[in-house]
């Protein structure tokens, strides 16, 4: 089985560092070979709403550059786990880079689903996405924002999405939360 | 007189739904004696941030319009709120415009909290998010030259032009209004399909391709 690791924090960010860390260590005791990403150091460039990656060369965007190495990445692992700091109840820009940048694993079809428009798949397969929203202090507002946004994307993307938001506190506390959110591999 | 900046959150310049709607509101305002100025984000982000603070601290109302990515806001505009999150504001007035690929409107509500939250904790004055479904459907052209599709839509757009003419938060009426369906949803899944595919013939490419996997 394989794991994405995204960190979507910078490289100063000790608390991310560490929430990183402990994600991992819980990853590689699951026996999941895991690849961990660092997406500061990767040169990706914004969706710039195209659409080429659905009318002129299906599944592929037109900026070759690492964003389309971890959009292939991302469609061929069991697991994604995306680590990233709440802003204002988002993801945070780069972690956000990422996410714009793997609208060609859909295909531009609408479908209706639970009474809604979406996008049809193009994959058979789609990663379980854990999504990991680190804040430095209590904030209601951001945090009730970022889980309607999870809610969002699970709807968009076939319920492959889950995750919380975990306040940057203790160790052991940080470890207990993130093992509660690895309890949606289980249930599937 | 009162300065207001259309901040266009789309990465395009040209045949972008966003500028396009916040252009409507901008050419209203002039009429009555508004200054106004519009701002690419993605490119001023990249080379000309000082231009931005300059514009920003100058003006006494932002216009952000942008585009729904992914169920929320694209990433150069999370860059914006980063960056702005450093910087001290003046107790400006903000609104929010978003519009979206799918004929539903609710779509975008996540993405207007967001960018409420950022006005908020800000201590930017906060008057009001617009949700606009069925953005490709403009494909930049103007809401006028869209006929009786567009009625409601140009009604709720006056309706916030003339509050903000009075200095008032954008009525819950004109939200309303331009949040309407502009086409019914089984006809833009039908059209959007059938388009799809027609490029998809014109350009002689196998749209179901699965490059990755």
């Amino acid at each position: 089985m394989k794991a994405l690791l995204l960190n979507s924090s910078s490289h100063d960010d000790l608390n991310m560092e560490l929430i990183h860390d402990i994600t991992k260590k819980i990853l590689e005791e699951k026996n999941f070979q895991v690849e961990s990403v660092m997406i500061e150091d990767k040169e990706i460039k914004e969706c710039r709403g195209c659409f080429n990656c659905w009318l002129k060369t299906p599944g592929e965007c037109i900026h070759d550059d690492e964003g389309r190495i971890i959009t292939k990445t991302i469609i061929n692992s069991d697991v994604v786990i995306m680590l990233t700091p709440v802003i204002y109840g988002g993801y945070s820009s780069k972690m956000k880079l990422v996410l714009d940048r793997i609208i060609p694993v859909l295909l531009p079809f609408f479908k209706k689903i639970k009474g809604e428009i979406h996008h049809k798949k193009r994959y058979k397969k789609y990663p379980k996405v854990i999504v990991v929203g680190m804040m430095n202090g209590e904030d209601q507002e951001s945090s009730e924002i970022f889980c309607e946004l999870i809610k969002r994307n699970a709807l968009n993307w076939y319920n492959s999405f889950t995750g919380d938001t975990i306040v940057y506190q203790k160790e052991a506390k940080i470890k207990k939360e993130i093992n509660e959110l690895f309890k949606y591999l289980e249930v599937k | 007189m009162e300065q207001v900046l259309l901040i266009n959150g789309s990465p395009k310049n040209k045949n972008s739904t966003s500028l396009m709607l916040g252009q409507y509101i901008l050419r209203k305002l002039s009429k009555k004696n508004f200054k106004t100025d519009t701002i690419h984000l993605l490119s001023m982000l990249n080379n000309n941030l000082d231009e931005i603070f300059e514009k920003i601290s100058e003006s006494d109302l932002l216009i952000l319009s942008f585009p729904l990515y992914v169920d929320s806001l694209p990433s150069h505009v999370m860059k914006f709120f980063e960056v702005m999150s450093k910087n001290n504001l003046k107790h400006q007035k903000i609104m929010a415009i978003g519009n979206c690929g799918f004929p539903e409107s609710f779509h975008i509500k996540t993405a207007l909290k967001i960018c409420k939250n950022f006005a908020e904790k800000k201590n930017l004055h906060w008057i009001g998010g617009l949700a606009i479904g069925a953005g490709p459907m403009f494909n930049g052209r103007s809401i006028e030259e869209m006929g009786f599709l567009t009625r409601k839509l140009i009604q709720g757009f006056n309706m916030v032009v003339l509050s903000i003419i009075r200095n008032e938060e954008i009525k819950d009426d004109a939200k309303i209004l331009v949040s309407r369906k502009v086409i019914p949803t089984w006809a833009y899944k039908l059209i959007g399909n059938k388009s799809f595919k027609k490029v998809a013939k014109m350009n002689n490419i196998k749209i179901y391709d699965t490059p990755y996997q």
